[in-house]
């Protein structure tokens, strides 16, 4: 047996799942590379810029700063878990696309779930919480404007 | 057409948007191929010198590693570049150009395996003092880095007589001015996976702009003749000019690599890697110096441009081109010399950004147009309203355009939006000691698609199918900038076929034709353009089958909803899928490969007057900031920005690159730097590098403008680059207009603010 | 490759550190993951001790209030228990997803001078309890930091406990604080200057003040020439003004590629000034 590997289990995107791992593995690589999950982006490798923002028990973190063995335990919700098992979309995906939000789309999974956390504890956000929420999520695109629209026409959408 | 638009003009959501927001778009280091090998390049380090020895013994022995390629393994020129003679290797040696050049490619079965050993690669470099000075590089005895000199390119354009101007002028202003260096940042960094066929071809996916260029590149550096190189785009997360270079010299090398393992071969570059290993925007040295009536009529300006090239020449005879051609400004000017200069240093090199020039001009010469204004004691705006160019004039290059001038309808919309000058007193009665408001304003046009940069045809293909369904094909990119669903909205609006009904592929050279690269906001209008001829072609085919069906001529017949109908009878329908399906039956064609050609440019080469745009974006932006001058942070508090676009296809797209590209130009004003040290980067990651986050988005409200041209889809312009260089330019005079100092040197970063301040 | 050791209780986590040679802690590891990563820290074992629920959450206790160092900044932030220049340094550290993840004890270990809530600590009146398997100490916050990164921490030992004497607001004799920061952004950067004020606050008059700065020399720093120069004074314009030219003057900022020493040295001044006024209530001094 390898010293080495870590057993984890925990919730993947609503679903038990189980590996062994190393101690140094980032979460970033085992859900990109162990489940294929590669909605989880990597941008900068070093908590700067949010595209590999997961949600862990709810909260965001950067899957790139997150060690695997830290799952364990856990809830983990990323993009691909976000709608619902027969494909329809959660309100802030068709939010995003009606407000034009997305643009090239590599920042969108974790902004996304940046403001899935930021409504499931705020449900009618100010713009100012909204920009808060997601000052750790970087865009290039689309100058942010189109992404704080978004969140608040989903934010309508699910208190309907 | 009779009928009104359906579906151009329509704000709509991507077409491809349920796959980004889903995490289902495949990015190209998202693929997975059985095998697949990592690589990393071995860089200098060091900003010039030469290569004694490159010891690569101890890294071919290291765990994992399956080949470690140096310039020896190489079958074809070693050499990449835009123009002959190219000048750029993609394994350096002896020459060392910057510390980012790759001197050998580390492939290893895993990232941290390649890695570990190139970091054990020895290579011992001879150093030489680095020239990192744009002007120290053309002293007479300057080193040279390149053989033939440190000069890359330099252009003139002459118009008039411009010591006669001057001579005539009654007041003139000159200064000088500088801009830095702009990364492209991205939130995808460059990356490549090349894959072997068992045929013998060589497959190469990458997050690139120019699949066909890159595709070149790659044939020659592997050896393989280019028809048997595919390149295939898959989703890319951003480019704004940036991914030629890099990923032509990742792509080279990760082909010939696993040409000679059969494997595929990945290279993802790290943030560290994007910033030391692909292009940049040029830094800029502007001299200008412009000659005026005491009215304020403008008559003659002189500019030296000099463009810091960095190492290799990439796209700087172009970005040469550009800035001469738009340091004049939006304006009738009828004496103009302004020469342009690109040179080496020993950085990073300078290639395409979001603009391509016309940024760093933009701000030199609408800082000038403040300088003058206040000289004259004229209102700023009446002083660009009273220069500003507008239809049957002649423009920097003699152009006259009868048609699509739409620079003064921007100036009457932002000054109406803007209440100018009224606003000014505003912001000036709003002062306190600390906080200081200040109001600026930018006017400027941007030279739409290639123009003197060479031929511009862009190659699309329409198909309808039997059940009424629609494939585009075009040789242009989707970047993130919504081209596809731009080129689905042309397609839909002229066969009247529903969107959800439209597919347009990504890119793979195989199936399109080269239609040049994804630059110069050319693509909704040149391959607009192109897709609109090949649906034409589809358009009757479709009218004449469904005359025969409706026994009416097929000038009766209008096609919209998914149905063909009869134009005075609408009952008289029938569904578009039988009548796709009859023309099939028929043996009408359902296919059309179509090329637009833009009117080429016609010019003459020594002055640069002539024919060289088909069409210009003309913008006017209005901003209203606050500058705490304890701090030197600035506020926007008011941003305003109206482009004519010609026609908005997706009036969502085009807001969308009006905000993306004014928030870039912000950064490009007030924050962004790449800052350098001994010709070494020091801040190549986000946390040093400052791309604005959510507190520094734009307030901004874009008000359109669509003064059609006939080179373009329903009238269409592009809209990409342009409200970088506007918003750039009226923040720089909204700051300078706050604090009442002219700021001549971008970024305007808090520290230069409070510099400023304490004198 | 490393492995990782998750242990049930801080005995047993102890125990192993006084083993193992090449263990580090770990808590959020957002600091850490990086340095392991790319190889600039050595670790042959990974020791998870941020579940551990003796090292977590904020309680009254004792006239004062102890941090369990593994409680997250999102949480400090938030907790009410909290003088308000902590809570503000915490809310300013990174992003959202940092702070979710980060800990107090982490920020501190770290030792990074611009670290958002250690000059709050310093100003609090911070104190640090370290255990190791053989023993434990006490030491005040000020004592813990030696240098960049560097830290008083020996081979073995943890920081297990963290406490701010308790300052009861009462109408008569209120203890106040505030926190104020300058970086690149306004939001996900890393401090140019930040710098931490409390106070005992009167009609006017600030008694026993504390000011301590972030980013302005080797570790975060008290400032005692100004605080020297507030005791017992009523806060004006011209005592302001002096204060904020003897504080620029205190502090040593290095020049890097985040600001120059000059610009540090300006802007101490402005957060200085935002700072008494944020803690007296009152308008910007200017």
């Amino acid at each position: 047996m390898d010293l080495k590997a870590v057993p984890i289990a925990f919730c993947l995107n609503g679903r038990p799942v189980s590996t062994s791992i190393d101690g140094d593995l980032r979460a970033i690589d085992l859900l990109r590379e162990g489940f294929g999950l590669t909605g989880v982006k990597e941008g900068c490798g070093r908590g700067e810029c949010g595209a590999c923002t997961i949600l862990l028990d709810g909260r965001p973190v950067n899957a790139c700063l997150l060690l695997a063995a830290k799952l364990d335990g856990c809830e983990v919700l990323t993009i691909e878990g976000l709608a619902s098992p027969e494909g329809t979309l959660h309100p802030l995906q068709s939010a995003f696309l009606e407000a034009g939000a997305v643009q090239c789309g590599f920042c969108t999974p974790g902004m996304i779930l940046a403001a899935k956390s930021l409504l499931d504890t705020c449900p009618d956000p100010s713009e100012e919480e909204i920009a808060r929420a997601l000052s750790g999520n970087f865009c290039r695109c689309t100058g942010y404007s189109k992404i704080i629209k978004a969140v608040r026409l989903a934010a309508q959408e699910i208190m309907r | 057409m009779t009928v009104p638009f359906r579906t151009i003009g329509q704000p709509v959501g991507k077409i491809d948007g349920v796959e980004l927001v889903t995490g289902r778009a495949r990015y190209t280091a998202d693929l997975q191929f059985p095998g697949t090998l990592q690589a990393v390049a071995r860089r200098a380090g060091v900003a010039a010198g030469l290569l004694r020895h490159l010891n690569v013994e101890e890294a071919r022995r290291s765990p994992g590693v399956a080949l470690v390629l140096i310039p020896a393994d190489l079958p074809g020129p070693n050499l990449i570049g835009i123009l002959p003679p190219f000048d750029q290797p993609l394994l350096a040696g002896p020459e060392i150009r910057h510390e980012g050049d790759s001197l050998a490619l580390v492939v290893a079965e895993t990232q941290e395996q390649a890695e570990a050993a190139a970091s054990l690669i020895v290579a011992e470099i001879e150093p030489f003092p680095p020239i990192l000075d744009p002007e120290e590089a053309l002293h007479a005895e300057a080193r040279k880095i390149h053989p033939n000199g440190n000069l890359t390119f330099a252009k003139q354009l002459l118009k008039g007589d411009v010591e006669a101007g001057f001579a005539q002028s009654e007041v003139i202003v000159e200064d000088a001015y500088r801009t830095s260096v702009q990364d492209h940042a991205y939130l995808e960094p460059e990356a490549v996976l090349a894959v072997p066929e068992s045929d013998g071809r060589l497959t190469v996916y990458a997050s690139c702009q120019s699949p066909f260029h890159l595709r070149g590149h790659i044939a020659v550096n592997t050896g393989l003749p280019a028809s048997r190189v595919k390149v295939v785009q898959p989703f890319v997360g951003g480019s704004f000019g940036g991914k030629d270079d890099a990923v032509t010299e990742m792509g080279s090398l990760a082909g010939a690599a696993a040409l000679k393992l059969g494997r595929p071969v990945r290279i993802v570059h790290s943030r560290k890697d994007s910033f030391l290993g692909s292009h940049a925007r040029h830094a800029a040295i502007i001299h200008l110096k412009t000659g005026a009536m005491r009215d304020g009529t403008i008559i003659a300006r002189q500019a030296e441009i000099l463009l810091d090239g960095g190492a290799y020449a990439s796209e700087s005879p172009f970005v040469v081109m550009k800035a001469l051609i738009h340091v004049a400004g939006p304006y009738k000017i009828p004496h103009l010399r302004v020469d342009c200069r690109a040179v080496y240093t020993n950085k990073r090199q300078a290639g395409a950004m979001r603009g391509f020039g016309v940024p760093q001009v933009t701000f030199a010469s609408e800082s000038q147009i403040d300088a003058l204004a206040r000289e004259l004691g004229l209102d700023r705006w009446e002083l660009r309203r009273r220069n500003a160019l507008t239809v049957g004039e002649a423009n920097a290059t003699s152009q006259v355009f009868h048609e699509s001038v739409g620079l003064v309808e921007t100036l009457e919309r932002v000054k109406e939006e803007g209440d100018w000058p009224a606003c000014l007193e505003r912001a000036h009665a709003a002062d306190n000691p600390r906080f200081k408001r200040g109001v600026g304003l930018a006017a400027m046009m941007q030279g739409i698609s290639n123009g003197a940069e060479g031929v511009d045809v862009v190659g699309a293909s329409v198909q309808v199918s039997q059940d009424g369904s629609v494939l585009v094909g075009l040789g242009l990119t989707e970047l993130g900038q919504g081209s596809r669903t731009a080129m689905a909205q042309i397609a839909a609006e002229i066969l009247g076929v529903s969107l959800e009904k439209i597919s347009v592929r990504q890119v793979d050279t195989d199936t399109v034709h080269d239609s040049g690269p994804t630059v110069a906001s050319r693509t909704t209008t040149v391959g607009g353009k192109a897709v609109w001829m090949a649906a034409q072609a589809v358009r009757t085919s479709l009218l004449e089958m469904a005359g025969l069906m409706l026994k009416a001529p097929a000038e009766a017949i209008e096609l919209g909803l998914d149905r063909a109908y009869l134009r005075e009878n609408q009952e008289a329908q029938i569904p578009l899928a039988q009548v796709a399906t009859a023309a099939y039956w028929t043996g009408f064609p359902l296919m059309n490969l179509a090329f637009s050609r833009a009117p080429d440019a016609q010019y003459d080469h020594e002055t640069h007057q002539g024919q060289i745009y088909i069409a210009y974006n003309y913008g006017t932006h209005l901003m209203e900031v606050e500058v705490d001058t304890w701090t030197g942070k600035v506020r926007v508090l008011r941003h305003l920005a109206s482009h004519d676009v010609g026609k908005a296809i997706n009036p969502l797209g085009v807001e969308g690159q009006v905000e993306g590209a004014s928030l870039m130009g912000l950064g490009f004003a007030h924050l962004e730097e790449v800052l350098e040290e001994n010709g070494k980067i020091r801040n190549a990651n986000f946390a040093d590098y400052q791309i604005p986050s959510f507190a520094e988005r734009l307030p901004t409200r874009f008000l359109p403008v669509e003064e059609a041209t006939s080179n373009g889809p329903f009238g269409a312009k592009g809209i990409g680059e342009p409200p970088l260089a506007g918003a750039a330019a009226a923040f720089a005079n909204a700051v300078s207009d706050a604090l009442g100092i002219s700021f001549r040197r971008l970024p305007i970063t808090p520290q230069r603010i409070l510099e400023a301040l304490e004198g | 490759m490393a492995r990782y050791i998750t242990p049930h209780s801080l005995a047993e986590a102890l125990q192993i550190l006084s083993q193992e040679e090449h263990c580090l802690p770990l808590a959020g590891g957002t600091d850490l993951t990086l340095l392991v990563r790319d190889g600039t820290v050595q670790a042959e074992c990974l020791l998870d001790i941020s579940k551990l629920p003796e090292l977590i959450g904020v309680q009254e206790e004792g006239g004062e209030i102890r941090i369990g160092p593994c409680t997250t900044l999102a949480d400090v932030a938030s907790s009410p228990l909290l003088p308000a220049a902590l809570r503000a340094g915490a809310s300013w550290i990174g992003s959202p997803q940092i702070r979710a993840l980060g800990t107090i004890g982490g920020n501190i270990c770290n030792a990074s001078p611009c670290g958002d809530t250690l000059s709050p600590l310093l100003v609090l009146g911070g104190r640090f309890r370290l255990r190791s398997a053989s023993g434990e100490r006490e030491i005040p916050a000020e004592a813990f930091f030696i240098g960049p990164k560097r830290t008083i921490l020996t081979r073995g030992e943890l920081l297990v406990e963290i406490s701010v004497p308790l300052t009861r607001s009462s109408s008569q004799d209120e203890r106040r604080s505030a926190f104020q920061k300058i970086g690149g952004r306004g939001a996900q950067t890393i401090a140019q200057v930040n710098l931490a004020i409390s106070a005992y606050w009167k009609e006017g008059i600030l008694r026993q003040p504390c000011l301590a700065v972030g980013s302005a020399a080797p570790t975060p720093i008290r400032i005692p020439a100004v605080e020297r120069i507030l005791e017992g004074q009523r806060l004006d314009r011209e005592l302001i003004a002096q204060a904020s030219l003897r504080l620029a003057a205190e502090i040593r900022p290095i020049c890097d590629q985040r600001a120059s020493d000059r610009y540090r040295r300006s802007v101490v001044q402005a957060l200085f000034r935002d700072a008494l006024a944020s803690l007296s209530g009152q308008e910007a001094y200017s």
